[in-house]
């Protein structure tokens, strides 16, 4: 490079530039060194960009917080928390099975007295029945809420029937993990349905005024769709509109 | 507003979890990244716009979020959906007379007397010189200069090579430079 006798400095200000933010440069140290020790011009320029990087850093000015516009206008990130109501729908599965086997199997079939048994048909119903809501629930979480006071309030009068009949001796430990089941159906209906009521309405899909020629696309399937979707849970959008 | 100061591994790993539809981590991001992302866009030179800037970002962002897999940083990720959309807002707007042209840039420097200007005016008069940049040399200076991004993370963020951000950035100092040489005054933006 020395051996030109017109040297362009464009390369080595690059270097020096490069040099004063931490970076590598285009050309070795040595050299920049060798160069600023006989180009004036280059030395008033890196103290010049110098001073220049230290008004730049020193420039921090104040920041409208947008937050609540930005969070009220953007889309959702769509994955809705799915642990609850897969978990939900795995207690669902369970209480119906228990109930289900509770007809093919009454507890107490060989002291087979009629009204025993019609009793035990009823509540094997009754299991059945709060295992089918659970699993309904998890499916269409807009009607946890519905459910809700049924289900809990069934919890809660067996919970205060078991504590009676546990110590009077009634009750066997096996029958009672079937109701810790139910409890956890109850909560895991209450978090599903605070899930769910808690999402805002989708914000208007419109990338408006700003010509848009998106290389980040609105993701369809993101979007609440304008037209019936065909999807797996085929209600889910509509119900965000009622939701909100 | 309190920023919420965070690296960039926890500003991805909230995207993440935003993706997911955690609120609570979304709110996180957004508050992270916000001053980042209206600093950068705010760069324009027009404050005024600057705010839908930041929204519009967001909007595309926070659509995509989902598919946001954390395989880059999320900062970066956000920044380069800014500069997209400060390129397409430029694009749409580029016959309205306020947008920024080679003109702009010669008045700019040879417009305003000399002598008496507060720090604050001349933090004004420089921030409008870097929004009279060549745009390619002006999100190179931005991000790295007033944002403190890595050669490496700009690169990143405008989709090229390392070694286009260092030139990338040599130049907007010199025409940085030139323009404060023209006008006396400017000299003591930066003295």
């Amino acid at each position: 490079m020395d051996d030109y006798g017109d040297v362009d400095c464009a390369l080595f200000r690059e270097s020096l530039s490069a040099a004063m933010d931490g970076e590598t440069g285009p050309l070795p140290e040595a050299e920049v060194e060798r160069h600023l020790r006989g180009c004036g011009a280059c030395q008033a320029w890196r103290d010049h960009a110098q001073r220049l990087r230290r008004s730049m850093v020193r420039q921090a000015p104040a920041v409208p917080d947008l937050t609540a516009a930005i969070l009220e206008r953007a889309p959702l990130p769509s994955r809705e928390k799915w642990t609850a109501r897969v978990a939900l729908g795995l207690v669902g599965l369970v209480q119906s099975g228990l109930g289900f086997a509770e007809f093919l199997v009454p507890a107490d079939a060989h002291a087979a007295h009629t009204g025993t048994l019609h009793l035990s048909n009823e509540s094997a119903a009754w299991n059945l029945a709060l295992g089918i809501g659970l699993l309904w629930a998890a499916l269409r979480p807009r009607t946890a809420g519905a459910q809700l006071p049924l289900v809990a309030g069934f919890a809660l009068v067996l919970g205060v029937v078991s504590v009676v009949d546990v110590s009077g001796g009634q009750v066997g430990a096996g029958r009672l993990l079937t109701h810790g089941l139910l409890v956890v159906g109850v909560v895991l209906m209450v978090v599903v349905h605070r899930q769910h009521r808690r999402r805002p309405a989708p914000a208007p899909v419109n990338a408006d005024a700003l010509g848009t020629e998106d290389d980040v696309r609105l993701p369809e399937h993101d979007a609440p769709a304008p037209l019936a979707p065909v999807r797996r849970f085929p209600r889910r959008p509509a119900s965000r509109h009622r939701a909100a | 507003m309190r920023p919420l100061r965070a690296d960039d591994d926890e500003i991805t790993r909230w995207a993440r979890l935003a993706g997911r539809g955690d609120r609570v981590a979304l709110d996180h991001f957004v508050r992270a990244t916000q001053p980042h992302v209206w600093r950068f866009v705010a760069s324009l030179g027009d404050v005024q716009t600057a705010d839908d800037l930041v929204q519009e970002t967001y909007l595309r962002a926070l659509g995509s979020l989902s598919r946001f897999k954390g395989e880059s940083s999320a900062r970066t990720w956000l920044l380069s959906i800014a500069r997209r959309a400060v390129a397409d807002h430029i694009r749409a707007a580029r016959c309205r007379p306020r947008s920024v042209s080679a003109t702009d840039w010669q008045t700019l420097s040879e417009r305003d007397e000399p002598v008496t200007r507060s720090p604050l005016e001349e933090q004004v008069v420089l921030d409008q010189l870097v929004g009279a940049l060549d745009p390619e040399r002006r999100d190179a200076f931005v991000l790295t200069q007033a944002l403190g991004l890595s050669y490496a993370d700009a690169a990143e963020v405008c989709g090229c090579p390392v070694g286009t951000i260092r030139s990338r950035v040599a130049r907007a100092r010199d025409d940085l430079l030139a323009a404060m040489a023209d006008a006396p005054p400017r000299r003591r933006v930066v003295g």
